[in-house]
């Protein structure tokens, strides 16, 4: 199912249960979305590396299973406005469930 | 041939990027395929089937490439941001050439003054352009820009006089005028548009002084 714009919301809801490397990211929305949400995974990247810049997520070294892996994790301002699309999000899924179900 | 597929992967996907970037894009793809290997192989297929997979979950490189492209720095990026910090550490970290600048720019635009009395027209308006193109990227140096909102404000004063010397250059004729200022301040523009580009992909903290401006 195409998701496109919603995917930097996914990855900063994934992340704010906790830090995570981009691997894992993708297949918990795949997991959590139950296949639905599926999508090409080297588009990922170019996300995270875009809330990097916008200062919603920061990266460092961590190791799994003693390789380095490059870790994401969720700042301050990231919860912040994940809160906000979380809620813009909520109030527009309502809107369209409701028109649909008039139809 | 696992590491020739995902290496044309790779090279596609790393097309125009800096060498930084690239090594980053590689890095980390390297370490998700790895992992989507190691996944595929524990699900019971054999090797080749689990390299096709891995290397179908990663999807079509050009666009994972137009995607980085976005956000990391390009070739051309990196190139204009080393010019870009060679500017910063040899002209705003010097305060002679600062004045110096600014004695050009007063003397140009003195100049200019006197010519106008002189009634010399061509002479005014050549040092006009001089004293006014020179003053608008000294003024840079003298004020303290070094927050994003300040910077907007002084592009925003620099283009308003950049405009204007075109006009005093190239006389009232608006297509005259417009083709002066497209040969002019072509190569500026296109500087503008990848410090613009620089400036979205870099943290301000990261920001050369000639980024500012």
């Amino acid at each position: 199912m195409n998701f496109k714009g919603t995917l930097p919301m996914l990855i900063l809801e994934v992340l704010s249960q906790e830090p995570n490397h981009g691997y894992r990211i993708a297949q918990d929305i795949k997991g959590r979305s139950r296949g639905v949400l599926d999508f090409r995974e080297g588009t990922l990247y170019p996300a995270l590396h875009k809330l990097e810049n916008e200062g919603l997520v920061e990266s460092f070294e961590g190791l799994e299973n003693g390789r380095p892996r490059r870790y994401y994790r969720i700042t301050k301002s990231g919860r912040g406005t994940l809160l906000k699309d979380r809620a813009e999000w909520q109030m527009l899924s309502r809107a369209v469930t409701r028109i649909l179900k008039e139809a | 041939m696992q590491n020739m597929d995902l290496d044309g992967w790779l090279m596609k996907a790393t097309r125009c990027l800096s060498t930084t970037s690239a090594a980053q894009v590689r890095k980390e793809i390297q370490e998700h395929y790895e992992s989507s290997l190691e996944t595929a192989l524990r699900s019971g297929v054999d090797t080749r089937q689990a390299e096709d997979a891995a290397l179908h979950s990663l999807g079509d490189a050009r666009v994972a490439n137009r995607g980085y492209r976005k956000v990391l720095l390009t070739a051309t990026e990196a190139r204009m941001l080393k010019i870009a910090r060679h500017e910063s550490s040899a002209v705003c970290a010097r305060p002679f050439v600062t004045w110096l600048l600014g004695a050009v720019t007063i003397l140009g635009l003195l100049g200019a003054g006197i010519a106008l009395i002189y009634g010399a027209d061509r002479w005014a308006r050549l040092l006009f352009v001089v004293g006014s193109g020179n003053g608008v990227f000294t003024a840079s140096l003298f004020f303290q820009i070094r927050t994003p909102r300040r910077a907007r404000i002084y592009r925003g004063f620099k283009w308003v006089v950049v405009l204007l010397i075109t006009r005093v250059m190239f006389g009232p004729d608006l297509s005259q005028w417009l083709f002066g200022a497209m040969v002019c301040f072509g190569a500026m523009i296109w500087t503008e548009w990848t410090y613009y580009s620089i400036r979205k992909k870099l943290p301000v903290a990261e920001w050369p002084r000639a980024l500012f401006y």
